[in-house]
């Protein structure tokens, strides 16, 4: 009972190749073998034939003009900006300009922190190693230490605490930390300017990304 | 002249040698594109962009029944299509507007133009993988080996999705009452 089941279930699923004589010899002798014996598969092979027949009743309609082609059909097509290219490139220059826009700030808020702490031997003459001790720290922190005029020399780390300064190393010190200053201050002016660019770049690039976007899509 | 022949003459640049391809397959490919679409503008416009298509990619073709390769063109165009629609759909009655040309008798018109606005829709409401391989093979009549390779894909697959699509057809059309149920016909039969 159970086998003769098994037979059914796995003859059933070729009746529709069998209709068509598509199936290889030994399993279409196998689906004959099962359907001298299974009355409802004899029946659905016959309703399958019969919808075979039935749908290639559909009228073969003529094609209403000939597809025959022009030589201006084939020319090459004209070479215009792929729209999908472009709009790739807009949101990978959208994205691009965010991140830029983000490390600006980022930079803005924590950089001058760390640069602060990095120029502050050069006004206090208590503590000349910390600078080139915490400089090295984080890469933003030694990024921040760059454009800072070098308050300390390394050598002086290494002479210690105790180490007196000679006058001319005081007088260059006093004479760096004003223009040390000054310099901060065309930095950050620096830094609002490319925060603003950036900041207007990616809006540009986001407001050109949804206008082709909405555009293509209408088309289509 | 053969495919073969002619292929190769429409390689080197023979666009005349070509079109007498398109004039071999024309009907076939726009009966594919109606039956797969249910509209024919959309079918004459995806028959036209096929032979254009199979035109520029002929050096593409690697041999093997060009029929099918063209098939398999036409195809994806009218995938194409299907899918724009489903961003924009268009009015079901689609289906319903293709009647049958002009028969014998205004009865048979009237018949076979009813029949086939039920085959029509019949199709439409199948998927549309087993409604190009059940095209292909009840409308058209192509062997299993020849639709496989016009769908890219397996003998068994092929096999399986014309089950799948016959077996869903039927139905509808006992739904319709448009198909005795088998003992019946094994009965007419006898």
């Amino acid at each position: 009972m159970a086998l003769a089941w098994l037979q059914h279930l796995l003859s059933h699923r070729h009746l529709s190749a069998y209709a068509d004589g598509e199936l290889a010899s030994g399993l279409r002798r196998r689906v004959e073998g099962h359907l001298a014996r299974c009355a409802r598969c004899r029946a659905e092979v016959e309703e399958l034939q019969a919808t075979a027949r039935t749908l290639s009743l559909l009228p073969q309609e003529a094609p209403p003009r000939s597809f025959a082609l022009g030589p201006d059909q084939v020319a090459a097509p004209a070479r215009r900006p792929p729209l999908a290219l472009a709009l790739r490139g807009l949101q990978a220059a959208t994205v691009a300009f965010s991140l830029l826009l983000v490390a600006l700030v980022v930079w803005d808020v924590a950089g001058p922190a760390t640069s602060k702490q990095a120029a502050a031997p050069a006004g206090s003459q208590s503590a000349p190693a910390a600078a080139p001790r915490e400089a090295p720290e984080g890469a933003g922190a030694a990024l921040a230490a760059t454009p800072t005029p070098a308050p300390t020399r390394p050598d002086m780390g290494l002479a210690g605490p105790q180490a007196t300064p000679t006058p001319a190393d005081r007088r260059r010190q006093t004479e760096e930390a004003p223009a040390a200053e000054a310099g901060e201050e065309t930095g950050r002016s620096l830094l609002r300017v490319a925060q603003v660019a950036a900041g207007v770049a990616a809006g540009l690039a986001a407001g050109a990304w949804a206008v082709l976007a909405i555009r293509s899509r209408r088309a289509s | 002249m053969d495919d073969d022949a002619l292929i190769s003459r429409a390689r080197a640049g023979d666009l005349d040698a070509f079109n007498l391809l398109v004039e071999r397959y024309q009907g076939l490919v726009f009966n594919v594109c109606l039956r797969m679409l249910s509209d024919r503008a959309a079918a004459e416009d995806a028959a036209q962009e096929a032979f254009i298509s199979a035109y520029r990619a002929l050096g593409r073709f690697r041999g093997g029944s060009f029929r099918a390769w063209l098939l398999r063109i036409a195809a994806n165009l009218c995938y194409d299509e299907m899918r724009r629609w489903r961003r924009r759909p268009l009015p079901l009655e689609a289906a319903a507007d293709l009647a049958a040309p002009a028969a014998q008798s205004p009865e048979s018109a009237l018949m076979r133009g009813e029949l086939a606005g039920h085959l029509q829709r019949g199709l439409a409401s199948l998927p549309a993988d087993q409604r190009l391989a059940l095209v292909l093979r009840d409308v058209q009549g192509l062997a299993y080996e020849e639709i496989a390779q016009a769908m890219a894909c397996s003998l068994g697959t092929v096999k399986s999705r014309i089950a799948r699509g016959r077996a869903r057809l039927r139905d509808y059309l006992k739904a319709q009452g448009l198909l005795p149920s088998g003992a019946a016909l094994a009965l007419e039969e006898e």
